[in-house]
């Protein structure tokens, strides 16, 4: 893939991207916060092998505008691949390798809540229980799931 | 009416300023101008650009952890409009970002302390490293010489009261 920055010398230069082009492409790609996720969930969850990544709007049976039909997908990198031997060859590569042992030793990307951390402000306040039972049970079982992340 | 915090610096975000983005998962991204913008288009980490918050929270340059500091929080479920509620609210705003201010302060002051030292110790390596950029070489070796003699002096004078 080439990069910003990295440029093939010599040969294409019917295909080469603009800057602007590149960087677009780049930006469209699984964003790593979202990949970071994505490795820490059951792969089941995340791509089952028909569909475009979970999580998203893409969700045709078999998606005719990425390669291999969106059936092989390398869940770490966020790309498609056109035979599971790509893949597999993909697996073995040195960049993969590095990428995989980044998502794994790094802690959570930034989001909004460290953003508001480092304003100064503290953790969301959602007042007192509403409702009792059950349901606030619930609510309060959600609460706590939203302060664990 | 809400102030927002920028996703990328977070500063403040005053209604009608600013930019938005919903990612296709539904995820919000709010930046308070097209610096902010542009630096989370070339996929920045906020952590490792200099002149963010949220790098200079980590790197220990300001106070991050602080009580003052929950006070300002997002309420999801607003209060019933009291009067004396809002004076009292006014009144504490006040005092609490005071004491923020002086131990904001204090804080700084502590790490300009430790500051100074660092900056003398390496002035003194540096002076003591690159002295041939205030003083010609030929001079630093006659000054060098200069303290030898008297040694040498004192030493044949010492052979001589040996003698």
């Amino acid at each position: 893939m080439g990069g910003i920055g990295k440029r093939k010398v010599g040969g294409d230069h019917k295909h080469r991207k603009t800057f602007k082009q590149l960087r677009r492409g780049q930006f469209q790609e699984r964003h790593i916060d979202q990949v970071w996720e994505d490795v820490r969930k059951p792969p089941a969850l995340v791509h089952d092998g028909k569909t475009g990544p979970m999580g998203t709007t893409a969700k045709a049976e078999l998606d005719e505008d990425v390669p291999g039909f969106g059936k092989h997908y390398c869940i770490p990198c966020g790309k498609y691949f056109n035979s599971a031997t790509a893949l597999a060859s993909h697996e073995g590569e040195r960049p993969h390798k590095r990428r995989v042992k980044m998502l794994n030793s790094t802690p959570r990307p930034h989001n909004q809540r460290d953003a508001e951390a480092a304003a100064g402000m503290g953790a969301a306040d959602n007042g007192p229980k509403l409702r009792s039972g059950a349901g606030a049970g619930a609510a309060a079982a959600g609460a706590a799931a939203d302060m664990d992340e | 009416m809400r102030v927002e915090k920028c996703w990328f610096c977070s500063s403040s975000i005053y209604p009608g300023h600013g930019i938005t983005f919903v990612r296709n998962d539904a995820t919000v991204f709010r930046f308070c101008r097209g610096k902010c913008h542009k630096n989370f288009k070339m996929k920045r980490n906020p952590r490792k650009v200099k002149w963010t918050k949220a790098y200079r929270k980590l790197a220990g340059k300001e106070l991050a952890e602080d009580a003052t500091f929950e006070m300002e929080k997002r309420r999801n479920r607003p209060e019933k409009y009291d009067r004396e509620l809002v004076g009292k609210t006014l009144k504490a705003i006040e005092k609490i970002s005071e004491i923020r201010q002086k131990r904001q302060d204090r804080y700084y002051e502590k790490r300009m302390q430790k500051a100074k030292k660092q900056q003398l110790q390496a002035d003194k390596v540096q002076l003591e490293k690159e002295v041939h950029l205030i003083k010609a070489p030929a001079g630093i070796r006659a000054e060098k010489e200069k303290l030898k003699e008297p040694v040498r002096q004192a030493d044949t004078s010492k052979d001589a009261m040996e003698e």
